[in-house]
């Protein structure tokens, strides 16, 4: 186990270049220009080569990749143009609340999506059947910025239950809690809907197994043959679903972000882009594409737990 | 197994939870912690006002500030020597009480006012200050990008602590406008070398309102300056709040959980005029929205052709249907308000029958293919289609490429696209605007249209280093007038800065630069 770990994280440093190479060249690929952006209207020509020069945006791509994998390899990740703040900070301030976000929406997607998949399974072609069908299909269908906006609508503008913005008063946990209800719906909602399908049709197929049928004949309650016996081994396809998930939730954060107006990882991308704050960008793209490998290294560390048939090597 | 599933997915919420409100509640500023006033919209006993801002604070240094939200949020927090009366673009005395200067323009006196204080206790405003303040533009290490815009700065005196004498290396007729705007707001230097880097977000001024805290992309916080030299502000509290996606913006403000915005959608405004608990506040803004047409490309270096498309615009149809009456006409080139601006000189007629013969004339009886540049926005997007189906009528094949706003810039900035459409900001003195967009020097980055006709290059060189006031007025004069007839660019309208508030915000007066100035605003009466 810890021989594959290592393995696993060795295998990773080819990944992670891959993705800093992509992404500095394709920063440096779209048109556009970071002091243009800084400068506006008022800046002449000479001011903004000044400014490119004193930024180092005026040497050779080769050159600026160079110092820039390096100052990586030293653990720093360079300071914004935009703010002139550490892109560290900017990002430890804003991790926590995708991270919370994305959990929010894991918890209520996985709460939701197993009962609901189970018993459109264990009730096939029932009323309750139809009804979790339909709703995974809204789910699925229902692009993510539409099902947030009708949830503003409905419940911040009309009811007032919960803010239409932020993130809460900061060290308010009750304020936090309700700011996070409608993001966490908006962005679970999707997910949901996927882990009910596939708990459905996984349980279906586990079901019809011999050993189901013998845990039956053994006169087992029904209880224990589906928690037991199947939904243990339907598991799997599940839990590769939520794995994926979690780096889709952490990505797909941006648009419930900015739906909800809410501070995090995607927002600070989004913003980086469009002014063009290259170190800003490269960081975040880099921290984010670590957090995926580390959660799908979390996945199959998961599948061997809950199948003894899966070896780690 | 499916319950240690659920157990474990409880304990990283809850961890996450514990991290936001254990270490995330730090934001930069005297008192962490403090309330970011997103509450379910029930009022406080405290006077204060949320806003909704389009971004996040960038930076409050005003060495380094270039966003709109950071010149916005910064001109309550500063003072410089000179400001703009509120709502307009004249000028009036701020920090300095008065100025002189020489006959040469070369050497500037400014008299400092006396007893002005810096927040939290940084001390009194003095000439030295002043100094430190440009002479920090030009520091290297710096690498400030709006100090350029005062390059013309040789040096500075301090003749004692309330004079201060500034010399120019060459005349600039725009120069108290420059220090009217946020590069010319006055720094505490004991403040900024206190806090080093961290300056821009723990900001000194001597403002209304001092600065309090930030929590990034949730909320910059400032509180009333007890100590303001012209007496305490009317609201306790000003807490700015970054919502980037308009959608959200305006449920955010329905929903009561922030009390004014800046209106950009006609169906919005329209909604928000009938509603009795609202109070909208429109201004025509410093800003021309235009579409040009590039001279060293076929076939737009024929003038007839130009002409033509120019005819063939229904700009009625555009304002009406598209903006409706969310802008003014433009009928000159620069906005009312500027200098030395010329009224009623564009006034184009809708013609599609001239248009056609124009085209006819030009030798194009069938037309021709051509592309319209735009950004990515609906204010351009939206008007492109109403212009892609008049140039239609007249047989001319317009393809509109939509661009990203930054990518759009640096394409335009080649002056190689035929056809572009966008809005310019200017200032309250022509001088830029008409130099950059017109002169033979602002090609490629600023001339677009690839504009060079001799006299009007004379002109310019002229006009922008002369002192002389009635013939700055004679040669900008006949620049517009010539530009006009030349019929590179249709200058569509001036773009209103509209705000809605909640009918319990008093006082708040909008201005060309939309700048949210909150000197008089208060609040009155429940939330």
């Amino acid at each position: 186990m810890f021989q594959f770990v290592v393995r696993r994280l060795i295998a990773t440093i080819p990944t992670l270049l891959g993705v800093m190479v992509a992404v500095f060249i394709a920063l440096h690929l779209i048109p556009g220009d970071p002091v243009v952006a800084m400068l506006g209207d008022m800046a002449t020509p000479e001011q903004v080569v000044a400014v490119r020069h004193e930024l180092g945006l005026d040497r050779p791509l080769p050159l600026q990749f160079v110092s820039f994998v390096e100052r990586y390899l030293r653990g720093e990740l360079g300071n914004s143009i935009r703010t002139r703040r550490p892109v560290a900070e900017e990002i430890s301030d804003r991790f926590p609340h995708t991270f919370l976000l994305a959990a929010a929406g894991v918890f209520i997607a996985v709460l939701f999506g197993v009962p609901l998949g189970i018993i459109a399974a264990t009730r096939r072609g029932s009323m309750l059947d139809l009804v979790s069908l339909v709703l995974s299909m809204t789910g699925i269908a229902a692009p993510v910025f539409w099902v947030g906006l009708l949830l503003s609508m409905l419940f911040a503008i009309r009811l007032r239950w919960f803010p239409a913005i932020g993130a809460g008063k900061p060290g308010d946990l009750v304020s936090i809690l309700q700011a996070l209800v409608l993001p966490a719906f908006t962005l679970g909602f999707s997910t949901m809907a996927l882990i009910a399908r596939m708990t459905r049709s996984s349980m279906l197929e586990v079901l019809r197994e011999d050993y189901v049928r013998t845990a039956r004949a053994k006169g087992l309650s029904e209880k224990i043959v589906l928690y037991k016996h199947a939904l243990r081994n339907a598991a799997i396809p599940i839990v590769t679903i939520v794995g994926l998930n979690i780096g889709y939730l952490l990505g797909g954060a941006v648009l419930v972000e900015t739906v909800f107006a809410r501070p995090g990882l995607g927002k600070l991308l989004v913003d980086a882009i469009l002014a063009r704050d290259y170190p800003v960008v490269q960081g975040v793209t880099f921290f984010v594409a670590t957090s995926f490998i580390l959660v799908n290294l979390l996945t199959d560390l998961i599948y061997a737990l809950l199948d003894p048939q899966v070896r780690l090597s | 197994m499916r319950k240690s599933r659920f157990l474990s997915l409880l304990i990283v919420l809850v961890l996450a939870i514990e991290l936001l409100t254990g270490c995330g509640a730090k934001g930069t500023g005297p008192s962490a912690g403090g309330n970011a006033g997103q509450g379910s919209g029930k009022g406080t006993a405290k006077k204060e006002l949320r806003i909704a801002m389009q971004y996040d604070l960038g930076t409050l240094d005003p060495a380094l500030l270039t966003s709109v939200t950071d010149k916005q949020m910064s001109s309550n927090l500063y003072n410089g020597l000179v400001r703009y009366q509120l709502g307009t673009v004249k000028i009036e005395p701020d920090l300095a009480e008065k100025w002189e200067t020489s006959k040469d323009g070369l050497e500037w006196t400014f008299y400092l006012r006396k007893g002005v204080k810096f927040h939290r206790g940084y001390g009194e405003l003095k000439a030295s200050d002043v100094k430190f303040t440009f002479d920090r533009l030009k520091d290297p290490e710096l690498k400030s990008a709006p100090g350029k815009l005062l390059a013309a700065i040789k040096n500075i005196q301090v003749v004692d602590d309330y004079t201060v004498k500034i010399f120019l290396s060459k005349p600039d007729p725009a120069f108290l406008d420059k220090l009217a705007g946020s590069v010319g707001y006055i720094v505490s230097e004991k403040a900024v070398k206190e806090r080093g880097a961290k300056y821009g977000q723990q900001p000194i001024g001597t403002g209304p309102y001092m600065f309090e805290q930030w929590n990034p992309q949730q909320s910059t916080i400032y509180v009333a300056n007890p100590d303001y030299f012209r007496g305490k502000p009317g609201l306790d509290r000003v807490v700015y709040i970054p919502i980037p996606d308009a959608t959200t913006m305006y449920n955010a403000f329905e929903a009561g959980n922030v009390d004014m915005i800046q209106v950009t959608d006609p169906d919005k405004l329209a909604k928000y005029k009938k509603d009795p608990s609202i109070i909208i506040d429109e201004k025509p803004g410093l800003i021309t929205r235009f579409f040009g047409m590039n001279g060293a490309i076929k076939p737009f270096d024929n003038k007839l052709v130009r002409q033509a498309v120019i005819a063939a615009i229904d700009r009625d149809g555009i304002l009406n249907n598209v903006f409706k009456g969310m802008s003014t006409p433009a009928t000159g080139i620069l906005s009312p308000d500027v200098e030395f601006a010329l009224k009623g000189i564009f006034q184009p007629k809708y013609d599609p029958k001239k248009a056609k013969e124009l085209l006819a004339q030009a030798g194009l009886p069938n037309g021709f293919k051509t592309t319209l540049y735009v950004p990515n926005i609906d204010r351009f997007t939206k008007p492109a289609t109403v212009i892609k189906e008049n140039l239609k009528a007249i047989g001319i094949d317009l393809e509109i490429k939509v661009m990203e706003t930054q990518s759009f810039l640096a394409e335009l900035k080649k002056a190689q696209l035929p056809m572009f459409m966008l809005s310019r900001g200017q200032d309250a003195t022509p001088d830029r605007v008409l130099f950059t967009w017109f002169s033979k020097k602002g090609i490629p980055a600023d001339n677009w249209a690839n504009i060079d006709i001799p006299e009007v290059n004379q002109w310019l060189d002229e006009a922008t280093s002369t002192l002389d006031q009635a013939r700055r007025q004679e040669l900008f004069s006949k620049v517009q007038q010539r530009i006009v007839q030349e019929d590179y660019y249709y200058f569509l309208d001036h773009e209103n800065h509209i705000y809605a508030m909640k009918k319990y915000v008093k006082g708040f007066v909008g201005d060309p630069q939309r700048s949210i100035r909150l000197d008089n605003v208060t609040i009155e009466g429940e939330k």
